[in-house]
């Protein structure tokens, strides 16, 4: 049954339309950055970091992924840190490619940014998801972030058994991953537009040994 | 019965399956664009191999065979990780048909990386075949 009155539905109508508009005047960068202004740490542009902003597709994918590999490789740690950071950067990056909005050409388009620091390396990644998938995606990063570890091991067995791969080609456990491997809570963040979200996460992965 | 080669990319693993030489080895990075399509000719090759090899044994009393195969990646992406779990139940399933066909997997990883040497363990314990893990020293 369609809840929505006339008048929420020329309201989101015209919020999509602001959004699009907004996505194509603007540099790609600058729109992100603007995007995520609250979600984003504040960050010296000096500090090491890879970002990229816009259409990502696989070339794109791939080089961004080789230079956040030499910049993990770069940052003096240990090598699981490392070989985790690029792990959660992997993942995140697919999951933009798998899960994220296309637009009418059938491209995707998404913030990534990896961050370097002494201590830890931190993944934040951000899409336009479709609105209705926004409870669903909630719920799971919320009961990542609130079950323990083993409850979470479970339930990653439960899913790899089951044999069933998303409408998307995913397994299901690119989240459970992540969060494994990160080893910290994840933090979100939804901002509703029309009748699309983007969803941003960040992930941190700290370096255990220097 | 025709080898199954299929060289590595940056992104995609190598696989060598021999029936001549009884060698079979999948290593490297697993990230494929489009996971279902790279994993299926070994799928299909691996259930025309076994079901062959489960002919041989069953036909000539007295025959028996271990086949050994060799895992050595460096890292798989979440997808890639379901694949390997269908390919490694595929192979149990293959160890449990007959007893003159048995199936050893052997699952090598970096002695310092200890995700992928627990990602084995997960394997072992989620397909049910026992794995023998060999840490490789720097």
């Amino acid at each position: 049954m369609n809840t929505h009155g006339k008048g929420t539905l020329f309201y989101e109508k015209f919020l999509s339309g602001l959004f699009s508009t907004f996505m194509y005047l603007k540099h790609p960068m600058e729109k992100w950055q603007e995007l995520l202004k609250d979600f984003i740490p504040s960050f010296d542009d000096s500090s090491p970091n890879r970002m990229h902003a816009g259409i990502l597709d696989r070339m794109t994918l791939n080089n961004f992924l080789k230079e956040a590999r030499e910049l993990i490789n770069a940052t003096p740690s240990d090598f699981l840190s490392r070989k985790r950071a690029f792990y959660v950067m992997v993942e995140c990056a697919e999951n933009i490619s798998r899960h994220g909005l296309t637009d009418e050409k059938g491209e995707t388009e998404g913030f990534l940014l990896l961050l370097s620091s002494n201590n830890a390396f931190k993944v934040i990644a951000a899409n336009a998801i479709a609105s209705d998938t926004r409870q669903a995606l909630e719920a799971r990063l919320d009961a990542l972030n609130q079950q323990d570890l083993e409850t979470i091991k479970n339930e990653y067995r439960k899913q790899m058994m089951s044999g069933e791969l998303t409408e998307k080609g995913g397994a299901g456990i690119g989240l459970f991953e992540i969060y494994m491997k990160s080893g910290n809570t994840l933090n979100y963040d939804f901002q509703e537009m029309g009748d699309r979200t983007v969803f941003a996460l960040t992930a941190r992965i700290d370096i255990e040994q220097q | 019965m025709e080898a199954l080669r299929i060289e590595a990319t940056e992104d995609t693993p190598g696989v060598h399956f021999d029936p001549q030489t009884e060698k079979f080895q999948i290593d490297g990075t697993s990230r494929p664009e489009h996971t279902g399509k790279f994993f299926a000719p070994i799928t299909s090759w691996l259930e025309q191999y076994l079901d062959t090899q489960y002919f041989i044994v069953s036909k000539f009393e007295g025959q028996s065979k271990t086949l050994r195969f060799e895992f050595e990646l460096e890292y798989f992406n979440s997808t890639s990780a379901k694949y390997f779990l269908d390919l490694i139940k595929q192979l149990k399933a293959g160890d449990a048909r007959t007893e003159s066909l048995s199936i050893e997997i052997v699952w090598k990883y970096n002695a310092m990386d200890e995700d992928i040497h627990e990602a084995g363990q997960e394997f072992e314990s989620m397909a049910g075949i026992p794995f023998t893990f060999q840490p490789i020293e720097d």
